[in-house]
């Protein structure tokens, strides 16, 4: 279905996007709203900014879609922008505060589970405050690889950095939170 | 010896487990290294381990946002958008073909056309007329069947009277075209 979108409806929407029509551009970021507001929670843990940035987002990716390349792929594109828009806005903020997951509620598919449903929720709580307490450039490498799904290449060419220089953040980030897993035995089990 | 290689080659496993994960490794080395994952425990344990990350942050829950405040959001961004850039609506296919090949036709004839001259009315130099000639000329027509027999019963009056009517008409005639 996702591949299906990709290959067809996509490029469609994009075309209408590029000529100017509204109502295909918001159809077209529908797909990724939730995803991309994700990725900007995480980035500036802070859920009401991450949707400021996400309307500044939506604004900069319309006015630059005259100079968007075909050849590219779109979510990786998208996603560029929304990471510079965080970037900036981090950059203003320079604060990092610890952020506050509590609203954020799993459904779990098993009520009766409740030891795994508590567990489950602390393994996400500490892998978030991990990701959290990840310097800058790792968390932003680390989060755009899961949110955008993007090579290594892509994402080096998006945030402007030599392919080495992002192999080495993800592998530093990678580092720190495998030690996360390991306190839950999660590759023993 | 065959352990210090085999470390070497972890460690450059570590180097390149990213590359190989997205598959942007030339097919040699992509088969060299599936043949030395089949072996090596160490790197198979590497590569579970990220892949358990990958999976676990992938369970974490996403965020949840209110799904009327993002569609007012989606709205806002859609009234935005629709300010900064005016829509222009696709050409349909079939025009752009027909655009395409009845434009150089008609590019083709209108060359031609300029080379051979097709000589109708329209080609003709008309010279302006000169009513006051033309008034002339009636005037002395006039005159000549006023000498007329057959004519001159009508009286040198009655052909004044004529004559005056047409140049009255001649004259309405050129102050309309005037206009």
């Amino acid at each position: 279905m996702m591949q299906l979108r990709t290959k067809y409806l996509e490029p469609k929407l994009i075309s209408q996007c590029i000529m100017g029509d509204p109502h295909a551009y918001s159809r077209l970021i529908a797909h990724y709203q939730q995803n991309l507001l994700t990725f900007l929670t995480r980035m500036c843990n802070d859920k009401n900014q991450a949707e400021d940035l996400f309307q500044e987002t939506l604004i900069k990716v319309w006015r630059n879609f005259p100079k968007y390349d075909h050849r590219h792929k779109f979510s990786a594109w998208l996603f560029g922008i929304a990471r510079n828009v965080a970037i900036d806005a981090l950059r203003k903020k320079k604060v990092h505060s610890v952020i506050n997951y509590t609203d954020e509620v799993p459904e779990y598919s098993d009520p009766h589970d409740v030891a795994g449903e508590v567990e489950a929720e602390e393994l996400h709580n500490d892998l978030l405050d991990a990701i959290n307490k990840l310097p800058e450039k790792q968390r932003e490498i680390f989060l755009l690889r899961q949110h955008s799904h993007m090579s290594f290449r892509e994402i080096a060419a998006a945030t402007n950095q030599p392919l080495n220089t992002v192999l080495g953040h993800m592998h530093y980030a990678m580092t720190k939170l495998k030690k996360v897993l390991r306190d839950y035995d999660i590759n023993e089990q | 010896m065959i352990s210090t290689n085999n470390e070497k080659l972890c460690e450059r496993f570590d180097d390149e487990i990213w590359l190989y994960l997205d598959g942007e490794l030339a097919k040699t080395e992509m088969a060299s290294w599936e043949n030395h994952l089949k072996k090596c425990a160490s790197c198979q344990k590497r590569l579970l381990e990220i892949k358990s990350v990958e999976l676990a942050y992938k369970n974490v829950p996403a965020v949840k946002f209110d799904a009327k405040q993002l569609q007012k959001q989606i709205s806002r961004a859609e009234n935005t958008v629709a300010s900064t850039r005016r829509y222009q609506p696709p050409v349909p296919p079939i025009f752009k073909v027909l655009g395409g090949i009845l434009l150089p036709i008609a590019a083709a004839v209108m060359f031609y056309l300029r080379l051979h001259p097709v000589e109708t009315e329209q080609n003709y130099n008309w010279e302006p007329i000169n009513f006051q000639q033309t008034i002339t000329e009636i005037d002395s027509s006039l005159n000549a069947l006023s000498s007329d027999l057959l004519w001159a019963e009508t009286g040198e009056s009655a052909w004044d009277e004529m004559r005056m009517d047409l140049e009255y008409r001649i004259e309405d005639i050129s102050e309309a075209l005037k206009e």
